[in-house]
């Protein structure tokens, strides 16, 4: 099942221009970078990116910039804030003439999961309760990527990180569940709130499409494969990100003013241990010895999920 | 005695394990050593730079080594580029490892090499072993015998030791040691240069001390003035294989221009696909994801 789609209905709508330019230092493969780029061309040229520190910080190694508009770095935990005097700044511009209101760019905070789950969660909220007029990309490769794959507030039960090596005393791995930042935002009512992955790109970008039309706090949380940390060969990228959507464990959904919409349903669920297999991150579940009772548990998350997923219409 | 030898490869490729294999079979072998890699912000497929020291005596050098006494290149693409510094320090008697295919002489000059110049397939025999371009115990195995500095039993405790440590699964360390030794066996004996004192000396002199001069702001956070300026940097040397598109077999689904995740796909005016080569990274994700298959994999040619 999938929801109507409005402007990128077939692949061939995908604009022909790229709007981040090749050249730049991320791994091959990544996960993040691909979801990043079709939310570009979905939103086009004028933009002004703020970023936090992570991964993506290689998009931008001085001299060299992939974006044809602005990008403004910030700290780890401060991309909200930066955000909020980019976009302060034009609105005076405007209103005292020295900017045509048809010169107006749309202000993008890009953040990995460490930042937008933890250290830089404050001033998310901050500024998703002030209302501030953004867009809000994270890219969600589960872990700190860029600092060596240690565990962050967004790393599933039962993933291997940095921080978090499967053990004698922890034999998941990770023992926490993964935070839902969906929810977070939800919680405060901004106009959009979505999770995409880059195995849809119209999906992706038929959302960009839908946000673009509404002022306020708009949150892309895009799934990331990152292959070296999640021990996947680089070409697998998009068949693993296409699992985790086919066995339900990346739901793909909006929430327009508060009213959530599954937007991407597979018709038949495959079993999640189809999309854990795959991953060195979770080989310790299937070896030297099949840790069972977790394998279920992971399931029965996922199960639980879709069942209250379906009473509630969504 | 006090060896230095310098990795030269690319992330991903195992220069940091290879360095650490070596020094592990020298530590094994009752020798004093000391490793340490290098990398900068960049990701798979950058330069990668690992130093490993090994003596019958107390090493009293730290950091990077300027002059060594070998040089391994795991990735010959690197040659090619000046800025990673893979030929610097060396001189007539510095012993040059290269992963190629070609003659020691052909390479020698194409690349205007100096030093004692020694070639094995690593790729290749990683390629056909493990089917992955993973080379760390080979080019461990390359280098313990070319610079003949312990005996093959001693390299495969090494290798298995940091394999196991690094939670390698016990079939693939089985591969590994495998390629290691057939690596060991294929190389020749050359040696290290006997030296007496270090080349580059000023490495371990201590410097006076240097001042951080204060910068304005606008020297201190650049800006960047023109737009899109990473098109400049060129990244074919990441790959290891090449995408080419059969053009009669393609469907002109645009999958793979939707799904590149370097945007290194355009269309021609028949809505073609048409890799640039000098911005894609060699991931493969276009080939994987090709409906029809109509996207090949071939190697780069090596040096
Ligand atoms: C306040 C602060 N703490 C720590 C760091 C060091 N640091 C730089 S990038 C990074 C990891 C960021 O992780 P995440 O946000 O998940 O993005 P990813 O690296 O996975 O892309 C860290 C810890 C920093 N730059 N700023
Ligand atoms: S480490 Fe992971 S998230 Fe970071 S650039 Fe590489 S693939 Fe992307
Ligand atoms: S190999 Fe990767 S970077 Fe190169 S064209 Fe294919 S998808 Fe793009
Ligand atoms: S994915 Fe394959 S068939 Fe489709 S356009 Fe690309 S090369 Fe052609």
């Amino acid at each position: 099942m999938q929801t109507h789609r409005e402007i990128f209905r077939s692949i061939k709508d995908i604009p022909r221009e790229e709007f981040l330019a090749g050249g730049t230092g991320l791994c091959g493969g990544c996960g993040g970078l691909l979801g990043l780029r079709l939310f570009s061309k979905a939103l086009g040229p004028n933009t002004v990116f703020v970023n936090a520190a992570g991964c993506m910080t290689l998009l931008a190694v001085f001299p060299f910039s992939p974006f044809r508009g602005s990008w403004l770095y910030t700290a780890m935990a401060c991309a909200p804030a930066g955000a909020q005097g980019v976009r302060d700044a034009l609105d005076v511009l405007i209103e005292k003439g020295r900017l045509p209101p048809s010169d107006d760019v749309s202000v993008v905070v890009v953040t990995g999961d460490g930042a937008a789950h933890g250290i830089g969660l404050q001033s998310t909220l901050a500024a998703v309760h002030r209302g501030l007029d953004f867009f809000y990309f994270c890219y969600d490769n589960e872990a700190f990527g860029n600092t060596g794959f240690q565990m962050s507030p967004s790393s599933p039960l039962g993933s291997r990180t940095a921080t978090t090596p499967p053990g004698s005393t922890a034999p998941a791995g990770t023992t926490t569940r993964k935070q839902d930042l969906f929810e977070l935002w939800r919680a405060q009512s901004p106009p959009f709130v979505a999770t995409v992955s880059p195995a849809y790109p119209l999906d992706l970008m038929d959302k960009v499409a839908r946000a673009k039309r509404r002022a306020g706090p708009k949150l892309f949380l895009s799934f990331a494969t990152c292959p070296p940390g999640w021990g996947v060969e680089p070409a697998d990228a998009v068949t693993v990100a296409k699992l985790a959507v086919e066995t339900g464990v990346w739901p793909l959904k909006e929430a327009v003013d508060g009213a959530v919409t599954h937007t991407v349903v597979p018709h038949r669920f495959r079993p999640v241990e189809d999309y854990l297999v795959v991953q060195t991150r979770y080989r310790h579940l299937f070896e030297p010895v099949r840790q069972e009772e977790l394998l279920r548990q992971l399931q029965e998350v996922v199960d639980r999920y879709w069942a209250s997923a379906h009473n509630n219409n969504g | 005695m006090l060896w230095h030898i310098r990795f030269h490869g690319r992330g991903g490729e195992g220069v940091k394990l290879a360095c650490r294999i070596v020094t592990r079979a020298g530590f094994i072998a009752g020798m004093t050593v000391q490793d340490s890699p290098l990398y900068g912000a960049e990701r798979r497929g950058a330069p990668v730079v690992a130093f490993a020291r090994i003596a019958d005596e107390p090493i009293l050098e730290r950091g990077y080594i300027e002059c060594p006494d070998a040089v391994v290149v795991m990735d010959a693409s690197l040659l090619r580029h000046a800025d990673a510094g893979v030929l610097s320090g060396i001189d007539a008697q510095t012993v040059v490892l290269v992963n190629s295919p070609g003659q020691p002489q052909e390479v020698a000059r194409s690349f205007g090499i100096v030093g004692h110049v020694v070639t094995l397939d690593v790729s290749s025999l990683a390629l056909d072993v493990l089917g992955k371009h993973v080379l760390s115990a080979p080019v461990a195995g390359f280098v313990a015998r070319v610079c003949r500095l312990v005996p093959r039993e001693t390299l495969a405790t090494a290798v298995r030791t940091e394999l196991v440590a690094a939670g390698i699964p016990p079939a693939a360390v089985a591969r590994n040691l495998a390629l290691a030794e057939r690596a060991f066996a294929a190389a020749p004996s050359v040696g290290l240069p006997v030296r007496r004192e270090n080349r580059c000396a000023s490495s371990t002199a201590a410097e006076s001390p240097f001042v951080v001069p204060h910068l304005p702001p606008r020297v201190a956070a650049p800006t960047i003035g023109a737009p899109a300026t990473s098109a400049l940097r060129t990244l074919e040397g990441w790959r290891v294989y090449r995408p080419v598109i059969e053009r009669n077999r393609c469907t002109r689904c645009l999958i793979c221009f939707a799904l590149c995740p370097e945007g290194a796909i355009a269309l021609d005016g028949q809505n073609y696909p048409v890799v640039d080569y000098a911005h894609c990274k060699g991931c493969l994700v276009c080939a994987t994801e090709c409906p029809p298959g109509a996207i090949d994999q071939v190697r780069e040619d090596a040096a």
